[in-house]
């Protein structure tokens, strides 16, 4: 689905529902709203188990001298581009190091710093920057921090910025949800 | 387009009153040759005149049919502008330089040939300022106009013009109008020329009369059955 059949797709959904007939001329208001649709329905198919794996994708994530990765800047596997990972995708997906330890997450960086089990490897996120802790190293003390290696491998959930990059599966609810969106405007004015 | 420059110019002189004759028979011959010294007779309108009469009444009439949205006679002097950028200036021209007479017609994108919608000057500014961000992978067809210029939401576009300049009198020519209206083209350039002269004023009075009846039915043509709208024209 390409973003002008979404548009047509909502316009006439729109223009299906009583007393709507000013929606056929507002094309560029259902357009403005495809950014915000996208996001909502991202977010809400990040949170259904069911659904999730359709809007997952892989990001290769190279850590520097500091053990530190940005998530911002590499593509995505399905859709090649950077920077559409949902943050909170990535504590729903799987953080994999260099050698396929999986790391688990910890969401203060405060239990970051401090003594945890050495079973598991660590990740925290902060600042759009993941940090991680090897895995069988003991840490009593910050400056004991060890990087996991590198590169990571993060099955994320994203919002896609292109409507074709929409899993056919979940293009009909996108309709859905860009209508909403489009009816929280308010009812339509006619040009 | 099958009536001749000739045969409205005779149909001029003849209510002038011009056709030399002393009979019926050779009115008739002079009636149907090309004006010359020998088979017209009235000095108050002499050849040259009348035909340039009857080439500003087809001026005009052509004007009336490219000035009315949607004639459907429009199609007969229809050409296409160059192709026109967001911004760019209203042609003057169509696309081989001939010049424009009348209004603009549709707005078409130059690629595809689809038809583009008038929208408000807001909209078609707010989607070309944002066409790569908020409005990404989202096409439209929409034009608007702003002074002497033509914004519109795809990379360039053509419109439908019409286009016109005087064709000098050829006795044999075809006229460039529809047949239909000879007798109206008759009817003007006696009007125009027969100003002239105050003895023909009762003349000139009905052939006005007559004429801009005709121009009313061009400016008004949706009321008559003889001419239908042509949705693709606006």
């Amino acid at each position: 689905m390409t973003a002008n059949e979404l548009v047509q797709y909502a316009k006439r959904r729109l223009a299906a529902l009583p007393e709507s007939s000013g929606w056929p001329l507002q094309e560029i208001a259902i357009a403005s709203c495809i950014p915000a649709a996208i996001h909502e329905f991202a977010n809400r198919v990040m949170h259904d188990d069911a659904q999730r794996g359709l809007l997952q994708q892989i990001y290769t994530v190279v850590l520097d001298g500091a053990g530190e990765g940005n998530l911002l800047t590499p593509p995505g596997s399905v859709t090649g581009l950077a920077g559409e990972i949902l943050q909170e995708g990535v504590y729903l997906g799987v953080v994999l190091d260099g050698d396929n330890n999986i790391l688990a997450p910890l969401r203060h960086y405060l239990d970051f710093l401090r003594p945890q089990p050495v079973v598991y490897g660590y990740y925290n996120l902060s600042d759009k920057i993941i940090r991680t802790r090897a895995i069988n190293l003991q840490v009593n003390v910050p400056l004991d921090i060890v990087s996991a290696t590198s590169p990571l491998t993060i099955t994320a959930s994203y919002a896609p910025a292109n409507v074709t990059d929409i899993p056919v599966e979940l293009q009909d609810d996108l309709v859905g949800y860009l209508v909403e969106v489009v009816l929280r405007k308010g009812p339509a004015v006619a040009d | 387009m099958a009536v001749t420059y000739g045969e409205i110019e005779r149909q001029v002189h003849n209510l002038l009153g011009n056709i030399r004759g002393s009979d019926i028979a050779t009115t008739e011959t002079n009636y149907v040759v090309a004006s010359s010294n020998t088979n017209r007779n009235n000095p108050d309108f002499s050849y040259t005149p009348v035909q340039d009469a009857i080439v500003a009444t087809i001026t005009e009439i052509v004007a009336v049919i490219c000035d009315t949205p949607q004639h459907p006679e429009r199609r007969d002097f229809l050409s296409t502008s160059a192709p026109i950028p967001s911004g760019g200036s209203l042609p003057q021209f169509d696309f081989l330089g001939n010049k424009i007479m009348g209004g603009y017609g549709v707005v078409l994108d130059s690629v595809d040939e689809v038809e583009c919608e008038p929208a408000s000057l807001d909209i078609v500014r707010d989607y070309n300022l944002h066409k790569t961000g908020i409005y990404a992978g989202v096409d439209f067809y929409w034009f608007a106009y702003n002074a002497q210029r033509i914004l519109h939401t795809r990379p360039f576009v053509v419109l439908d013009v019409q286009i016109y300049e005087k064709v000098a009198f050829t006795f044999g020519a075809s006229i460039p109008l529809r047949d239909s209206h000879e007798k109206a083209i008759v009817n003007g350039a006696v009007a125009y020329v027969g100003q002239k002269e105050g003895n023909y004023s009762q003349l000139v009075s009905e052939c006005k009369k007559d004429y801009e009846a005709w121009i009313g039915e061009i400016r008004n043509f949706a009321k008559f059955p003889v001419a239908q709208i042509d949705p693709s024209q606006t």
